[in-house]
């Protein structure tokens, strides 16, 4: 096998905290207090159509650092959206143990943020608005509030679009909007659901790298699902790759790129090109299964 | 103008245009087009609209002068205009009305009061809404004016049955569509309000309030529309007080030309009414013409 790929579920350093690395984890026994995710045994089903229980998740073991970046990729409906709703807290949890940060995962919890393919920006607010929104509901200071949505709406462009409302911007201008109201509170971790997948593949590109950028300033562990290899091979410092319904874990990519990296500017890596064609090759076998 | 290209722009305005490379200028000359054009058919649509004014009455007073029509019927613009401006005058129109709104006003805030709470308990609270609702459905179906006299019985042929007539219509409108309102939040907002761990005053003020607003406003101005009517046809049916009182009053003893001055003091304050109600709602409501027009910014 060639360099840059691992097998294995265990968490690497970050490359977004470098320096803090984590201690292998080969057992359920040992891990540090490193460990923003864990996740162990997990299962889950939904009733199926005909009453009985369909199984979705079989036997997960994910561990996830500190101020790492993961991606997950697999095939539509092998349960990925779950597995993130199951990490959030906004699903119980049937069979297996989850924590975040040592703990039980809770809805709500403040030092988690959200970015989901449809923006949810509220109609009503203008762009300063929703970018404050996160913040107003998690008690920052008017003031400090203002000037924090004010540099964000600068970091992702909207500086001249700042009172506009939701329906006079277009469809990557309002999720730039989400990205900012998303890293308003600085969450401590990520969870992103195909964040970028409404988008047309320019404004993809650089809503990506804006994302990127920013990201690099914060020490937040990310959770990626993502449909899109180069997305999950351009930000992630490992890509989770799924089976097909009931989702267990295929294989686990390590990307030994170094970092800042720039997706625009990917495709000149030899590297990317040989995770991307090994990564493809066993999802293929997964989508047309 | 300068001599330049001329760029056809919708419906034949001409837009022109000095040299190829001022094409920058283009954008704000196309939005002041649009300037343009709106004013220009506002223009065209007031002027309008007092032709058919001038025809209606015009043809009205045609009509009656001639004889085609029985004047005693119909009256004519040129006796009940008069009639009209001398009641405003004397002010003996101005006390009627008062009266009129006053009724209106009183009964108005009171179903919106009772309308909120109600349809504010029938969205946030299940029972409430499974018990109340098979009530609300039949007493709303009964036809109220029918109920007019019941109240005058009841009330008395002061002012309360008027208010109690006007809270019977609109207290189910204004309930019903917040009712609506509330229950109509995206459920995409909900999620979020939950997942920015969002508590529940917090849910309501910042996520399903503001998502109901539009609702909640039609059914307002929908409320104050039949509380002016209620007010007018209350007073109508007990020949008191107020414009319908006097309306009725002057029906009663074949005056038309009075009847008609007091309508056309109606009809203008409905217009007023309805036209401030507009504007607050444009007011309140900005983001709504953003999103129903979706001028881009
Ligand atoms: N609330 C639910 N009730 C019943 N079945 C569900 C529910 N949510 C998800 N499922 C089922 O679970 C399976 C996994 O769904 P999930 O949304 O996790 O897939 P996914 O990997 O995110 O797919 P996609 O890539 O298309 O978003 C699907 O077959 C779906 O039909
Ligand atoms: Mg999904």
């Amino acid at each position: 096998m060639s360099g840059g790929t691992v097998n294995g579920a265990g968490p690497t350093p970050g490359g977004g905290a470098p320096g803090r690395a984590v201690g292998s984890v080969t057992g359920a026994s040992a891990w540090t207090f490193d460990v923003a995710i864990s996740v162990q045994k997990l299962s889950h089903a939904f009733a199926g159509a005909d009453g009985r229980a369909a199984p979705v998740l079989r036997n997960i073991d994910l561990e996830v650092a500190k101020g790492e970046f993961i991606a997950i990729v697999g095939p539509s409906g092998c349960g990925k959206t779950t597995l993130m709703n199951l990490v959030a807290g906004l699903e119980p949890v049937q069979n297996g143990t989850v924590t975040v940060d040592g703990h039980t995962p809770r809805v709500g919890d403040r030092n988690v943020g959200y970015l989901f393919a449809r923006d949810a920006l509220l109609p009503w607010r203008t762009v300063l608005g929703n970018a404050e929104l996160a913040m107003e509901i998690g008690g920052v200071d008017k003031a400090e509030r203002k000037q924090r949505a004010m540099s964000l709406i600068a970091d992702v462009g909207l500086e001249h679009s700042t009172h506009a409302y939701p329906a006079q911007l277009s469809q990557g201008m309002r999720q730039r909007v989400a990205i900012a109201r998303t890293l308003a509170t600085t969450p401590d971790l990520l969870m992103l659901d195909e964040p970028f997948s409404a988008l047309d593949a320019q404004t993809k590109l650089l809503l990506q790298d804006t994302f990127a950028r920013l990201w690099a300033h914060l020490s937040s562990t990310v959770m990626l699902i993502t449909h899109d290899l180069s997305e999950a091979i351009g930000l992630a410092d490992r890509v989770v790759l799924m089976s097909a319904r009931p989702g267990k874990i295929k294989r686990v990519f390590t990307v030994e790129l170094p970092r800042p990296r720039s997706i625009i500017d990917l495709p000149s890596e030899p590297a990317y090109h040989r995770i991307s064609e090994e990564l493809w090759h066993e999802l293929r076998e997964e989508v047309t299964r | 103008m300068s001599t330049g290209d001329v760029v056809p722009v919708s419906e034949g305005l001409l837009l022109e245009r000095e040299s190829e490379d001022s094409y920058d200028a283009a954008l704000p000359n196309s939005l002041l087009l649009s300037n343009n054009k709106a004013r220009r058919d506002r223009i065209v649509s007031r002027v309008g609209q007092l032709v058919v004014l001038i025809v209606i009455f015009g043809s009205w007073q045609l009509l009656a002068q001639t004889k085609v029509i029985d004047p005693s019927f119909v009256s004519e613009p040129s006796q009940f205009f008069p009639s009209f401006w001398h009641g405003i005058l004397s002010g003996s129109l101005l006390d009627l009305l008062g009266r009129t709104l006053f009724e209106t006003f009183a009964g108005f805030a009171l179903s919106c009061v009772l309308g909120l709470l109600g349809g504010y308990a029938m969205a946030e609270f299940k029972v409430v809404d499974s018990i109340a609702r098979p009530f609300m459905t039949g007493f709303n179906s009964i036809p109220r004016i029918a109920l007019a006299p019941l109240f005058v019985l009841w009330f008395g042929l002061g002012s309360l049955s008027r208010v109690v007539l006007i809270v019977s219509l609109s207290f189910f409108i204004v309930a019903f569509n917040t009712y609506a309102g509330l229950q109509g939040v995206h459920r995409d907002h909900l999620l979020l309000a939950r997942a920015l761990g969002a508590t529940r005053a917090e849910r309501f003020f910042k996520f399903v309030l503001p998502s109901a607003a539009p609702a909640i406003f039609a059914g307002l101005q929908l409320a104050l529309t039949y509380a002016f009517l209620g007010a007018v046809v209350g007073e109508m049916l007990t020949g008191s007080a107020g414009l319908g009182g006097y309306m009725a009053l002057e029906m009663g003893t074949f005056n038309t030309t009075g009847f008609f001055g007091a309508l056309v003091l109606l009809i203008i304050v409905a217009l007023v009414v309805s036209v401030a109600m507009r504007a607050v709602e444009h007011r309140m409501l900005r983001w709504r013409a953003a999103e129903l027009h979706g001028t881009q910014a």
